[in-house]
């Protein structure tokens, strides 16, 4: 063989490893598009609001900054789909802490039920569910101005028994570290959609 | 042994078969629950009720020594939207059965009357529209301990 000729075939060789490469990073990519998430195209910044922790700590768009947030709308009296939802998160959490120590989202509850979630009561609360939980409430024409900037749905609204019965939106929204709305989880949740769809969602920023 | 315990005996078995729990009347299968989450919030169990009977049976009234009030409630998602509604009766199909799980119906412990531990066993009674009763155990543990499975892990 030439020293030419084994130039070429080199030269040939490099450029198949590169195409291959090139082919197999973009294919896994587009493999790795998330599940459950819908990723909004542009995240889409929110209006300021202030809201009140289970530490009596303000909760604004200046605080959540610096981290992405999971932010799930319910309410602490809510025995069935609000804790199950919390759950869920924490699980992943649990999970993804394991695997991406630096970048895990915080969960941030916040309840629509303030006549009844008192400080005390959201920290009860949000203790069950381990770290990186907040909890956090505000008057209701605060949370109806965040929940409508954020799509969500909630009704306070006279019932049978405890005085009055709570409906609302059931989905998780990530909200990226410039505190903006980066995606939505649909209800029915599972723990394993958000392990799967939450680092590629973080990784695209 | 004489006659009477005998006969004593056989009067408690059949109170037995009355409430369903030997032949073919109704049992509970994998119940749990979970404590609640705030004092004196609701705790909330889950279970399967059977029916090897021919006959449809139909779920009233609940109630347990541990707490004032157990009603039946029911979750839903509509349009992404969670909605609770109390069920006044829940229908167990002949040669069936009634599922409470989690996103579905439950039942709602309301009122503890005293501080629950984890791993808490509260009896819980059932009763049917036949004037028929159930009665069973669940175990209640905080979310995420070994005692109360998570609905998905």
């Amino acid at each position: 063989m030439t020293r030419a000729r084994f130039t070429a075939l080199a030269l040939l060789a490099v450029l198949a490893a590169a195409v291959a490469s090139w082919l197999l990073v973009n294919l896994a990519g587009r493999d790795r598009a998330p599940a459950a998430a819908v990723v909004l195209p542009e995240p889409r910044a929110l209006a300021e609001f202030e809201l009140v922790d289970h530490r009596g700590n303000a909760v604004t768009k200046a605080t959540l900054a610096g981290s992405w947030h999971l932010l799930f709308f319910g309410f602490a009296n809510c025995p069935d789909i609000c804790p199950a939802t919390l759950g869920q998160l924490a699980a992943a959490r649990r999970r993804l802490v394991a695997e991406h120590p630096d970048e895990v989202p915080r969960i941030l509850f916040v309840s629509v039920d303030p006549g009844r979630d008192t400080q005390q009561v959201l920290a009860d609360y949000a203790g069950r569910f381990g770290d990186g939980v907040l909890a956090a409430t505000a008057e209701p024409e605060v949370l109806k101005r965040l929940a409508d900037d954020l799509g969500i749905f909630f009704r306070v609204q006279p019932g049978a028994d405890d005085g009055y019965e709570v409906s609302h939106s059931a989905a998780v929204l990530l909200l990226n570290p410039r505190a903006e709305l980066q995606a939505v989880f649909s209800a029915p949740h599972r723990t394993d959609a958000f392990v799967d769809d939450l680092p590629i969602v973080m990784a695209v920023r | 042994m004489s006659v009477l315990p005998r006969f004593a005996l056989s009067i408690v078995f059949l109170g037995l078969a009355g409430c369903g729990e030997v032949g073919g009347g109704p049992v509970v299968a994998d119940a749990y629950g979970y404590l609640p989450l705030t004092g004196g919030g609701p705790a909330v169990a889950y279970f399967v009720v059977r029916n090897a009977g021919d006959e449809e049976l139909v779920l009233r009234a609940f109630e347990s020594p541990l707490f004032e009030r157990a009603e039946l409630h029911e979750t839903t998602v509509e349009d992404g939207v969670a909605r609770m509604r109390r069920l006044g009766s829940l229908v167990v199909p002949a040669r069936g059965e009634a599922r409470l799980e989690p996103g579905g119906a439950h039942l709602m412990l309301l009122g503890p009357k005293g501080a629950l531990e984890n791993g808490a066993v509260c009896p819980v009674t059932a009763t049917f529209a036949d004037s028929s009763s159930l009665s069973f155990d669940i175990v209640l543990g905080h979310r995420g301990s070994p005692s109360a499975p998570e609905a998905d892990s």
